[in-house]
């Protein structure tokens, strides 16, 4: 059983001072979980669950970067495809990030995804 | 985590009764899923076992497997065996498996529709012929995820957050001195957006070799080692009503010649069928119905058609089954309709290997070896000893 690391990075622009929150959604019907580095504490989904609040204040954390990290493993048995969406809302302003790989039978895929709040 | 279509046993018949005369090594115990329409119904046409087939994932890869296979489309390609479906070619970021636990007739005619393409060398020399068979598949229903599949796909979502935070704990340490540049970096930028972003891209490549760099740390990978042993492989299944149909056709070109094409068989399968009712803890009971039209035009004219039924009850450690087909054949001098009758049984005698012995009638009773009757020893090496629908 192998694995693929995906890392990347992005940014999101804090458009209103309204509260900023966060989901991951792992696609292609495959399992996968996740775990957050936010402000230096880490937290996992499961248990915990989505969305997740980063702050009330958008403003507030201008600068500031999420650190997202996704394990997806390959249990469909028609497809060998492996997808995140990381879902951003500040206010009414959603933005999606998404990406995808394909791994070998059973195996999984590691991402590793930090978007910076500019 | 694709389900294998390529049989894997290995049947090794020890003794043969009722004909007191022993089988050759090649005769295997009847399929138990042999009524089931055919995950790729080219390769059963062709009667091929491709050792690989390819599974592209877009459309460009498809398009790359045939023109790969063919010197481009100038000749017919002579080893082809090609499995696409349409739906799982795209990537879908949005599917998750719990939108996937039941299905509508529209989702599940586009999740299950697959084609097969294939070709297969037949004949030697002046009888040599390349066969080209197509065919297709799909289920208008398709049950849904069984729960005992939904409490591990929960169990593996559980740990897979587990494994996420370990890397993250790790990855909070190592990045530890890169992260104070940054945060420094950021604060000279005294709330200038521009600035921020621009001080953001340079830091982004630094934070991601520093992430690949956890991969290669040793007491990470143990302790990835350790949580991995709470990880089941498994496939999901799926359980409950099933509907599936296929249907494809092959065509015979001598000595590889465009004009020389004859069409070589042609066939349909519907199947329903339940997976999943449970007859006690550990059996489960699999009734399934089938209706299938064969022709071999290449043989004869005459067109079969069957139509039967199959019950299999199942457990970790046996199984026993039973089969009732009607053939019905058309055309010229049509012989009158038969029936086909096996019965089934099975007992484990250790992981992957089988004592089975099997009764019954072939369709034609005057026919050599129409009597039925098997005992042997089947080493399985495949993972599913019985193929489910997805």
């Amino acid at each position: 059983m192998s694995e693929i690391f995906f890392p990347a990075s992005a940014q999101f622009s804090i458009d209103s001072d309204d509260p900023v929150s966060v989901r991951i959604t792992v696609g292609d019907g495959q399992p996968g979980g996740s775990s957050l580095i936010w402000q230096d504490d880490i937290q996992n989904f499961p248990p915990r669950r989505w969305p997740f609040r980063l702050t009330d204040s958008g403003m507030a954390i201008l600068g500031e970067l999420l650190r997202c990290t996704t394990k997806v493993f390959d249990r469909s048995a028609t497809s060998n495809s492996t997808s995140i969406t990381i879902t951003i809302k500040n206010g009414d302003k959603v933005q999606e990030y998404p990406f995808s790989a394909v791994v070998s039978d059973g195996d999984s895929c590691l991402y590793n995804i930090n978007i910076a709040f500019v | 985590m694709k389900r294998r279509v390529l049989r894997l046993g290995i049947p090794l018949v020890l003794l043969s009764a009722g004909t007191a005369v022993a089988q050759s090594a090649a005769t295997e115990a009847p399929e138990i899923s042999s009524l089931r329409a055919p995950a790729s119904p080219a390769f059963f046409l062709l009667g091929a076992s491709p050792t690989e087939i390819a599974r592209p994932q877009t459309p460009a890869d498809f398009a790359f497997a045939i023109a790969n296979q063919g010197a481009g489309l100038k000749t017919l390609p002579t080893n082809l065996a090609v499995e696409a479906s349409p739906y799982w070619a795209r990537s879908r970021p949005t599917l998750t498996w719990q939108s996937d636990t039941q299905r509508s007739l529209k989702s599940s005619l586009a999740r299950t529709f697959a084609i097969s393409v294939g070709t297969a060398e037949k004949g030697k020399d002046s009888t040599a012929s390349t066969a080209f068979g197509v065919g297709f598949r799909f289920m208008p229903i398709s049950g849904k995820l069984s729960q005992a599949t939904i409490g591990k796909l929960n169990a593996l979502e559980l740990a897979a957050g587990k494994q996420a935070g370990i890397y993250n704990r790790y990855l909070l340490e190592a990045q530890k001195s890169v992260m104070a540049r940054r945060s420094a970096a950021i604060a000279a930028c005294n709330g200038d957006r521009t600035c921020i972003a621009e001080t953001s891209n340079t830091f982004a490549p630094q934070l991601e070799a520093v992430a690949q760099g956890v991969l290669s740390n040793p007491q990470y990978a143990q302790d990835i080692k350790a949580a991995m042993k709470d990880i089941e492989s498994f496939a999901m299944a799926r359980e409950g009503l099933t509907w599936e149909i296929a249907s494809g056709a092959t065509w015979d070109f001598k000595n590889g010649a465009w004009n020389a094409a004859k069409r070589g068989r042609i066939g349909a399968w519907t199947t329903v069928g339940y997976e999943g009712a449970n007859l006690g803890k550990s059996v489960t009971v699999s009734p399934l119905v089938v209706g299938r039209y064969l022709r071999e035009d290449s043989t004869n004219t005459l067109n079969i058609f069957d139509v039967g039924a199959q019950l299999v009850m199942s457990s970790p450690n046996f199984s026993l089954s039973a089969e009732l087909v009607r053939r019905n054949w058309s055309g010229t001098n049509a012989p009158d309709a038969a029936n086909r009758v096996v019965g089934m049984g099975e007992y484990k005698l250790r992981e992957n290997a089988w004592l089975f012995v099997a009764f019954g009638k072939d369709y034609d009773e005057a026919a050599a070896d129409s009597f039925i009757s098997k005992f042997g020893l089947s080493l399985s090496l495949k993972k599913e000893r019985y193929a489910k629908p997805q």
